[in-house]
């Protein structure tokens, strides 16, 4: 089981190193099953704050369904490289959660617009699907190496360290990359530019 | 802005946010001290990095839900006041709540609005628990109640001091010996429901409970509120029998099927099936019948998981007394 823990950077090593011996097989199967694991946490954070709808637990089944796309998805790709794999993973993960958000609690869901009223005035978490579902496009529409590092950050849960392997970048640049994706999605989402 | 201010307003950010996760937020007349003509637009990326930095955090903390409040239930169901929140699933919640009326902990399972959908639907549940009532047995967690307080149905049961199996497991303190006495027991409890023509439908490890005695107890039944067709399909993926998978009708060897998948977990520290989908899941079942059981495991262990694990639901024990 791949997960964003210390052991990953370590099982990271080893994928990059059987994808190096062409054993894309093995990669393929680890990487997606770390992608389905960690789109189950994304749609129980997007989800969950929806209190009063006590619907996430209803939500399993939409939840297999949409897993079993991804994993369909994923499994047809022929990953070149982790960055290829990581690239999409990421992207399609960011899809299924919109679709689920619009599906279940989009313009005629009871989820809509349903307000928990917690959130710390300063920030920008979404507080209701309809948000949720303005952030996921503001990712999607970001300059191409701000949304690479979001996707790898955010969507496939990589710590920086490892999102500078897979790129082969230094971490200060995914670092500054990953400020910079935060600055432009804030601009995007609450219009005020960072300038 | 030049290339060189681009590189110090990054280097700054690097810093202010370097501090900012430790707990100090460097002013920014501080930060910007000799780059004066960078302060403005340092402070607007600071309050963008403020704002967003919901996104550091990391993903699993999240679920902040505890009180009856929280899932629109009230305060007290009947004379039942409800405690705090002791696990939720598919089917609903389960809370624990005091008694008012005779002074004791109880268990109180609340399904989803969803799955009581209609009057009829509420007074399926309420007669399927009646019935469940009735079954008296030390490993099964008994009834006290079923009630209902305006549009919610619940179920009162025995509250259960103790841990359950699944936290066992996660804990790694079941010995090999120790799981075989607790699949004997719940087998011989299970054969007890199935006598009085009962299915489970939904056995594993988070639904046996293991009281401070050390007796592991079966918890849920009822959740299947008849034996109809939709009923068929709940139950938890990784436990559920093939012929559940497929949706069709199940008899008590769904239990004892469910029952091996709990041994085979606790034996060997891993699910029998390694499939995460229902599809997968499926496909597994027909490509192969017989799981690949480590060689580590005695053969006299080896056989009953080979037996209760078959796919054909002929080839597996035909009672959980025979199981046990």
């Amino acid at each position: 089981m791949v997960c964003m823990d210390a052991g990953h950077t370590t099982k990271l090593n080893d994928l990059l190193s059987l994808l190096d011996q062409g054993d894309t097989d093995a990669v393929r199967t680890e990487l997606i099953e770390h992608s389905c694991q960690r789109l189950r946490l994304l749609a129980a954070k997007m989800l969950n704050r929806y209190l009063m709808v006590r619907r996430w637990e209803q939500t399993d089944d939409v939840f297999v369904e949409l897993a079993t796309r991804l994993h369909q998805t994923l499994a047809d790709v022929r990953p070149e490289s982790a960055r290829h794999f990581y690239n999409l993973a990421g992207q399609k993960v960011r899809w299924v959660l919109i679709e689920m958000a619009r599906r279940h609690y989009g313009p005629l869901g009871v989820g809509r617009n349903h307000d928990t009223g917690e959130q710390p005035e300063k920030s920008s978490q979404p507080r209701n699907v309809s948000e949720w579902v303005a952030f996921h496009e503001a990712v999607e529409n970001l300059p191409d190496e701000a949304r690479e590092v979001f996707n790898l950050t955010w969507y496939e849960g990589l710590s920086q360290e490892e999102i500078g392997e897979v790129l082969g970048l230094s971490v200060r640049t995914v670092k500054r990359r990953w400020q910079a994706a935060r600055c432009q999605l804030y601009e995007t989402l609450d219009g005020e530019p960072p300038s | 802005m030049s290339i060189e201010d681009e590189a110090q307003l990054a280097e700054l950010l690097d810093l202010w946010e370097s501090k900012y996760e430790q707990g100090t937020d460097v002013p920014i007349a501080e930060l910007a001290a000799g780059y004066p003509h960078l302060e403005e637009t340092l402070e607007k990326r600071i309050k963008a990095l403020k704002a967003t930095a919901w996104l550091n955090e990391p993903v699993e903390k999240e679920d902040t839900r505890q009180s009856p409040e929280d899932y629109g239930l009230p305060e007290k169901l009947g004379r039942y006041e409800l405690q705090c929140l002791i696990g939720s699933g598919g089917f609903g919640q389960v809370w624990k709540a005091f008694d008012s009326e005779l002074h004791r902990s109880v268990a109180i399972k609340v399904p989803h609005p969803d799955r009581i959908g209609s009057d009829q639907d509420a007074e399926r549940f309420v007669q399927e628990a009646r019935r469940v009532a009735q079954l008296s047995h030390s490993g099964i967690v008994p009834v006290h109640d079923v009630g209902r307080h305006e549009d919610v149905v619940f179920i009162v049961s025995e509250f259960i001091d103790g841990k359950s199996l699944l936290e066992l497991l996660h804990e790694g303190s079941v010995s090999e010996e120790k799981a075989v006495n607790i699949v004997r027991s719940v087998a011989l409890a299970l054969d007890h429901a199935h006598q009085k023509g009962f299915i489970h439908r939904d056995i594993k490890p988070a639904n046996i409970l293991i009281a401070q005695d050390g007796t592991p107890k079966i918890a849920d039944f009822g959740i299947s509120i008849s034996a109809d067709e939709e009923s068929n399909s709940l139950g938890t993926l990784a436990y559920m029998s093939p012929e559940q998978l497929k949706g069709e009708q199940v008899d008590l060897r769904a239990d004892t099927y469910s029952l091996g998948v709990v041994l085979f977990q606790l034996v060997t520290g891993q699910l029998p099936r390694t499939e995460t989908t229902p599809s997968q899941l499926r496909k597994a079942f027909a490509d192969t019948s017989a799981v690949t059981i480590p060689s580590s495991i005695p053969s006299s262990l080896r056989s009953v998981l080979s037996k209760s694990l078959h796919v054909d639901p002929a080839l597996r024990y035909s009672s959980a007394s025979e199981f046990a």
